[in-house]
C-alpha cells in the first residue's frame, strides 16, 4: 500500500454555504496499481484525487503516504513531497506557453536534480517513446496538436520517476484516436510497474485501469477489479466493468 | 459616457491594489510639486516684502569710521531713486567668535548697534518676555534676530558670550526680533546692544558709519554701485573696506536658500510621474493582453474600441484625479510646514498664504498627463477586432527563437528560469530600468553632494579653496608682518606659517566685468599652500598671473591663458589667469596671487594675515591662549590698565608701559616701540610686541558655521527624498510584481503542481527584477557622473567615493530583490486546485 486516506473530508464554503464535497473517506492505494475513480459531475471525483496527491489539503481526516502523514504538511512542505513523488496529467494539460516543448519536460526535471547529459538523454529518449519527434521539441505548446500536448504532459508527469502518477481526466480534451494514444502511454507505464491513480467519466478509459472506485457523494460506494489484462478478456472486462456501473447506478 | 466611467470603475475595482498605489504615487508627486510652486512663490513674495515685514529699509552703505564723511549723504540724495536715508552706525566684527550652546567656541559675522540706531532704519517688534523693568535691570542685555532663538537656540535669560582677541564677553539675551540685515549665523548677524555696552565695544571692535535707504524697484545694484563711485571721486579714497546690502542681493539670497529643496522636490516629483506613466503604460498593455476575449466580448455587445480606450483614460483620470485632490490637500499643509523651514534657513519670517491655483494647476497637469497616456496605450485596443480578440489575438503564438534552453543550463534552475522570463518581459524591465535608473541617479547625486558638503571637513577643505591653518592671525596695522611671522614661527609645535591677505581688506574689482570685486588670495609661493588644489592650469609665479575659482571662470567665460584687468584705487593692471582653483568660499569671488603680484597693483600692500600650521598633536586651544597672551594684547585693554594695582614691582611696571605704548600706537600711530627700565639690580625690557595681534581666527569654524544652515537643509532633505525614493521604487516594484503574479497565474500554478516552492517562484521572479535593477543602477551611475560632472563646473571637483556608490548601488539591488520577492507574496494566494479545476 503506497496511499491511504483516513476518515477524509473536504467541505468548501461559498457565500457562507458549507458544501461537503467528501465525507469521512477511507480509501487505499496499492502499488503498480491502475486505480480509475469514477462517479457522476460533483461526485467528488477531483477533489479526492488532489487530495491525494497532497495538490489540497483535507478539511478532516489524514491522508498517509506510506507510513507518513501528509495531511498537515505546509505548502512549501507538500510543493516538494510533490516534486519527490508525485507526476501529474490534467485535462488541460496546463504546458507552461512560453518555454518549448523539451523546456516544459526540463522545467519539471530540473526542480529534483541537476541538469546532466544523462538527464537530457533521458528526456529525449522519453519523449521519443511517446511519439515526440525531435522536430517537435523545439515547437511551443500552441503549435502542437491536442493529443502531442498531451503526450508531452505525460512525459512531463513522469520525468522524475514518480512514485504515484495522477491523471484527471487525460482524454477530457482529446478525440478518439489522440485519446486512444494516451490511454496506451499509461497502459504501458502501469505495465512497467508505474502506479496510476486515474479520475475519469470516460467507459473505454476506465476499462484500461485494474481497479475502479466509483464515488457518490463524497463517498465510496463500490469498488471492482478487473479480471485482467490480457487482449482476449476485453470483452469481459467491459461487460464486468458495465455491470459494476450500472450497479451503481452511472 | 455613463457606459465608459462605468467600466473605468469596474476595472478600478478589479485592480484595487494596483490602483491604490497608483493613487498614492500620485498623491506623493502632486504634494511635493504643488508644496515646490507654493513654497517658491510665498518664499519670493517673502524674500520680495521683507522690508515691509520687518519695518526696515533693504539697502545699506557701511564705510570704515576712517572712510566716512558726512557730504557722503548728500551725494546718496542726489540720486532720484533714492528714498527714506537714514544715517547708521555699527560696529562690525570679523574676527569674534562666540560659545554656543553645546558650549563650543563658533565663528560669526558681528554687527552691534544701539535701539536708537535700529530705529533709524527698522521698527521691527521686538519679542521679549521681559518687562522694561527687567531689561533696565540687565547688566549686558543683547537683542538678537530670530535665528537666534531658530537655528542657535537661545531663550530670553540666556547667556550669549562673544569671544574678541582671547576674552569673554557675556551678555544676557533680552529678545528676538526678525531683520532683513544680518539674520543668520551663516551670512552674520547683528545684534542690539546698550549704549554703554557699545561704547565699550566701540574699543575693540571698529565702527562703521553710512546709511540705511530705499531704492525704486530693481535699481539696488545700479544705486549702489554709482553711490560708491561718487563717494570715491569725492574723498579720493579707495573705500576698499565699504560693506554694502541691497535690495535684490537680500532677496536673491533669502530664495538662494531654498532652491536646493524645492529642486530636491520637483526632481522627486518627476520621477514620480515619469515612473507612474511607464507602469500606467506597461499595466495597460498587460490588461489588454489579460482581457482579450472580454475585450472580444464587450466589442460582439456593441461597445467600439474607442469606448473601451475610453474606458481606460477614464479608469486613469479617476485615479489621477482622486490623487490630485489628496495630494493637493497634503500640500497645503507641506507647504506650510516647508515655508517655516525657509524661514528658519533665511532667518526672517514672513507672512505664509496658501495658494490653491498652485495645486488646481499641477493637479490639472497631472490629470492631462496620466489620461494622455493611458488613451494613447489604450489605443491598441483597435488592433484586436471583436474576433481576433475573441481568438486571444494572434500575440499568442509564440514563433520566437528558443532562448536560454534549459538543456544546456549549468546554473541553479531558479535563476535559469528567472533569466527566461526576462526575455518575456522586456516592457516591464524598461519600466523598472527607467525608473530606478532615474532614482538612483537622483539618490547617489544628492548622496554625493550631502557628503561633500558635509561628512568632515577632509572633503569641505578640498572644495574651499581657501588654505585651512590651524588658526589664521589678523595683525595690527602698526605690525611688521616679516617680523610677526618670525616669531611666530618660533613658538613651540608650530609646523609653518604663511603671511597673506586679509579678506575682508584685500579686494580688487574687474572693471570688464561689472566691476566684479574679488577677494584676494595671495601667497609669496602657493607650492607652500597645503589646501589650495588647481583643477585647471598652474599657480601664479609671476607678478602679472592670476588664478579664479573655477565657479567665476564659468561664470564669466574666463579661459587659462586670458587676460583680466584689475583695478585698485584707480591703478589698472592687466593680468593672464594661470589656471582655475576649486573654490566654493565667497561665492567663487576668491581671485589669487602672489605677493608680487598684489604690490604690482598696491604697491604700498603688506600682508595682514599670518596663517599658523601646528604640530601634530598640538592643543589648538592652549597654542591660542598663549598665542594671545604673548601679542593679542588691545589697545583698549592697556588704556584701562593703571599700572598700580597688585602684583610685583616688574608686573607694575610692564602694565605702566604697556599704557604708554597703547597711547603711542592709538594716538601718534607708532609702528614700533621698544622700553628697557632698570631699577637696581632689575632690568625690565619689553615692546609693542605685545600689540602685534588684532584678531585669531579658525576658517574651519567660520566654513562650519556659514555652511551650517544649508548643510542641515540638505541633510534633511537627502534623508526625506531617499525616503520617498525608496517608497516611490517599492510602489513601483509592487504594481509590477502584482500585475506579474496575475498574468503569470496559471503557469505558476502549473509550476506549483509540478513541485517548485512558493518560495522558489517568488526568488524566481524577483530575479527577473534583477538584470534590470543593475543596468538601472549602472545607467544611474553614469547619469549621477554626469551631473555631478556638471555641478563640478561650478563647484570644483566633486569626488563620489567609490565605496559610497558602491554601497548605495548594492542597497539598491538588495532592497529592489526585496520589494520584487515581498511583492510575489500573492503567489502564495496561487491554489493549484482551484487553478485545475477551475
Amino acid at each position: 500500500m503506497i496511499l491511504r486516506t483516513e476518515k477524509l473530508c473536504k467541505s468548501f464554503s461559498n457565500g457562507g454555504v458549507q458544501q461537503h464535497v467528501i465525507k469521512n473517506l477511507d480509501l487505499e492505494i496499492n502499488e503498480k496499481e491502475f486505480t480509475v475513480i469514477m462517479g457522476a459531475s460533483g461526485s467528488g471525483k477531483s477533489t479526492l484525487l488532489y487530495a491525494l496527491s497532497g495538490m489540497d489539503t483535507p478539511t478532516l481526516g489524514k491522508v498517509y503516504f506510506g507510513d507518513t502523514n501528509i495531511s498537515d504538511y505546509t505548502n512549501d512542505r507538500l510543493a516538494v513531497f510533490r516534486r519527490e513523488n508525485c507526476g501529474f496529467v490534467f485535462q488541460s494539460i496546463f504546458l507552461l506557453d512560453n518555454m518549448t516543448v523539451f523546456d516544459n519536460v526540463m522545467t519539471a526535471a530540473l526542480v529534483r536534480r541537476k541538469n546532466s547529459p544523462e538527464l537530457v538523454k533521458k528526456a529525449e529518449e522519453m519523449l521519443k517513446k511517446v511519439g515526440i519527434s525531435e522536430g517537435t521539441w523545439k515547437k511551443y505548446p500552441n503549435q502542437l496538436s491536442g493529443g502531442e500536448a498531451q503526450r508531452v504532459g505525460i512525459v512531463r508527469a513522469v520525468i522524475n520517476d514518480p512514485k504515484i502518477l495522477f491523471a484527471d481526466e487525460p482524454t477530457g480534451s482529446l478525440n478518439s484516436a489522440s485519446a486512444a494514444d494516451v490511454l496506451d502511454i499509461f497502459t504501458n507505464l502501469n505495465k512497467s510497474g508505474q502506479t496510476i491513480v486515474m479520475v475519469t467519466h470516460d467507459l473505454k478509459t476506465a476499462l484500461r485501469g485494474s481497479r475502479v472506485i466509483y464515488l457518490r457523494d463524497g463517498a465510496v460506494m463500490g469498488e471492482y477489479r478487473m479480471p485482467s489484462y490480457g487482449e482476449d478478456d476485453i470483452k469481459a472486462r467491459r461487460e464486468g466493468l458495465q455491470d459494476f456501473l450500472d450497479e451503481m447506478g452511472w | 459616457m455613463y457606459k465608459i466611467m462605468r467600466l473605468a470603475w469596474t476595472n478600478i475595482k478589479k485592480h484595487k491594489k494596483e490602483s491604490i498605489s497608483l493613487f498614492l504615487l500620485i498623491t506623493v508627486c502632486m504634494m511635493l510639486f504643488a508644496s515646490a510652486l507654493s513654497t517658491r512663490v510665498n518664499v519670493s513674495r517673502m524674500a520680495e516684502h521683507m522690508g515691509e515685514i520687518t519695518h526696515s529699509k533693504e539697502n545699506y552703505v557701511f564705510f570704515s569710521n576712517d572712510s566716512f564723511d558726512e557730504h557722503y549723504g548728500t551725494l546718496l540724495a542726489e540720486d532720484e531713486n533714492v528714498s527714506g536715508i537714514a544715517d547708521v552706525n555699527g560696529l562690525y566684527s570679523l574676527g569674534s567668535t562666540y560659545i554656543d550652546r553645546n558650549n563650543e567656541e563658533q565663528s560669526m559675522y558681528m554687527l552691534f548697534i544701539t535701539l536708537e540706531t535700529e530705529k533709524k532704519f527698522a521698527d521691527a517688534e521686538i519679542e521679549t518676555t521681559l518687562s522694561d523693568e527687567e531689561i533696565a535691570a540687565l547688566e549686558h542685555p543683547v537683542f538678537m534676530p530670530w535665528a537666534g532663538h531658530d537655528s542657535m537656540g537661545y531663550e530670553v535669560g540666556d547667556t550669549f558670550t562673544m569671544i574678541y582677541g582671547g576674552k569673554e564677553y557675556p551678555f544676557t539675551v533680552a529678545g528676538f526680533f526678525p531683520t532683513v540685515l544680518f539674520p543668520t549665523p551663516a551670512g552674520g548677524m547683528k545684534f542690539i546692544i546698550s549704549d554703554e555696552d557699545y561704547r565699550s565695544l566701540e574699543r575693540l571692535l571698529g565702527e562703521y558709519r553710512g546709511f540705511a535707504y530705499e531704492t525704486a524697484p530693481g535699481t539696488g545694484y545700479d544705486v549702489k554701485k554709482e553711490f560708491i563711485d561718487k563717494c570715491r571721486d569725492y574723498s579720493g579714497k579707495s573705500l576698499y573696506d565699504t560693506f554694502t546690502v541691497y535690495k535684490e542681493e537680500l532677496q536673491e539670497q533669502a530664495t538662494s536658500y531654498t532652491d536646493i529643496i524645492e529642486l530636491v522636490m520637483i526632481v522627486m516629483s518627476l520621477i514620480i510621474i515619469i515612473s507612474v506613466a511607464l507602469v500606467i503604460h506597461m499595466h495597460i498593455t498587460g490588461d489588454i493582453k489579460d482581457q482579450m476575449v472580454n475585450i472580444g466580448v464587450l466589442e460582439a455587445i456593441g461597445y467600439t474600441s474607442k469606448d473601451i480606450a475610453l474606458s481606460y483614460g477614464a479608469e486613469y483620470l479617476m485615479i489621477a484625479a482622486a490623487g490630485s485632490i489628496l495630494g493637493g490637500i497634503c500640500s497645503l499643509f507641506l507647504s506650510r510646514v516647508l515655508f517655516g523651514i525657509c524661514e528658519l534657513v533665511c532667518g526672517t519670517r514672513g507672512e505664509y498664504s496658501p495658494d490653491p491655483i498652485f495645486g488646481i494647476v499641477t493637479g490639472i497637469g497631472i490629470c492631462l498627463i496620466i489620461t494622455a497616456v493611458a488613451l494613447v496605450r489604450a489605443g491598441m485596443v483597435r488592433r484586436y477586432p471583436a474576433v481576433r480578440a475573441l481568438r486571444k489575438g494572434t500575440a499568442d503564438h509564440h514563433f520566437a527563437a528558443d532562448i536560454l534552453p534549459l538543456r544546456n543550463t549549468k546554473s541553479n534552475v531558479h535563476l535559469r528560469l528567472a533569466m527566461k522570463g526576462i526575455f518575456g518581459q522586456l516592457r516591464q524591465s524598461v519600466t523598472i530600468m527607467v525608473s530606478v535608473a532615474i532614482s538612483v541617479a537622483a539618490v547617489l547625486t544628492i548622496l554625493v553632494f550631502r557628503r561633500y558638503l558635509s561628512s568632515d571637513m577632509g572633503l569641505l577643505k578640498g572644495v574651499m579653496g581657501m588654505e585651512m591653518s590651524e588658526l589664521n592671525v589678523t595683525l595690527q596695522v602698526s605690525a611688521d608682518p616679516d617680523e610677526a611671522a618670525e616669531q611666530i614661527r618660533g613658538m613651540e609645535g608650530v609646523r609653518k606659517v604663511l603671511a597673506t591677505t586679509n579678506l575682508t581688506k584685500d579686494y580688487l574689482s574687474a572693471p570688464e566685468l561689472n566691476d566684479y570685486q574679488f577677494f584676494v588670495v595671495s601667497y609669496e609661493d602657493f607650492e607652500e599652500t597645503e589646501n589650495i588644489f588647481l583643477c585647471e592650469g598652474r599657480f601664479p609665479v609671476h607678478d602679472n598671473e592670476i588664478m579664479l575659482a573655477r565657479m567665476n571662470g564659468t561664470k564669466y567665460n574666463i579661459h587659462t591663458g586670458d587676460t583680466v584687468t584689475l583695478e585698485k584705487n584707480k591703478a589698472r593692471r592687466d593680468y593672464i589667469v594661470t589656471g582655475f582653483v576649486t573654490s566654493i568660499t565667497n561665492n567663487g569671488a576668491n581671485l589669487y596671487m602672489t605677493h608680487e603680484g598684489y604690490r604690482a597693483i598696491d604697491p604700498l600692500w603688506q600682508p595682514a594675515d599670518i596663517g599658523i600650521y601646528l604640530e601634530e598633536g598640538v592643543d589648538k586651544e592652549a597654542f591660542k591662549s598663549e598665542l594671545t597672551r604673548r601679542y593679542g594684547k588691545t589697545v583698549a585693554d592697556a588704556h584701562k590698565e593703571s599700572g598700580e594695582g597688585e602684583g610685583s614691582l616688574e608686573e607694575k611696571l610692564r602694565r605702566k608701559a604697556d599704557k604708554y605704548i597703547a597711547h603711542m600706537l592709538s594716538v601718534y600711530g607708532a609702528v614700533n616701540v621698544e622700553y628697557t627700565v632698570q631699577s637696581g639690580d632689575t632690568v625690565v625690557t619689553g615692546g609693542s610686541d605685545s600689540f602685534m595681534i588684532a584678531s585669531t581666527l579658525d576658517y574651519a569654524e567660520v566654513a562650519r558655521t556659514q555652511l551650517g544652515g544649508f548643510i542641515s537643509a540638505v541633510g534633511g532633505m537627502t534623508a526625506l527624498f531617499m525616503v520617498l525614493t525608496a517608497l516611490v521604487i517599492m510602489g513601483i516594484i509592487f504594481i509590477i510584481m502584482e500585475q506579474e503574479v496575475r498574468r503569470e497565474y496559471r503557469e505558476l500554478g502549473v509550476m506549483l503542481s509540478m513541485g517548485y516552492t512558493t518560495r522558489e517562484l517568488m526568488i524566481q521572479l524577483a530575479l527577473r527584477l534583477m538584470p534590470a535593477v543593475i543596468v538601472a543602477v549602472i545607467l544611474g551611475i553614469a547619469g549621477s557622473r554626469v551631473i555631478l560632472n556638471g555641478m563640478s563646473g561650478y563647484l570644483g571637483q566633486i569626488i563620489a567615493s567609490p565605496l559610497v556608490t558602491a554601497a548605495a548601488s548594492a542597497a539598491v539591488v538588495v532592497f529592489c530583490f526585496a520589494c520584487a520577492y515581498l511583492g510575489a507574496r500573492k503567489i502564495k494566494d496561487i491554489s493549484v486546485y482551484e487553478l485545475i479545476t477551475e
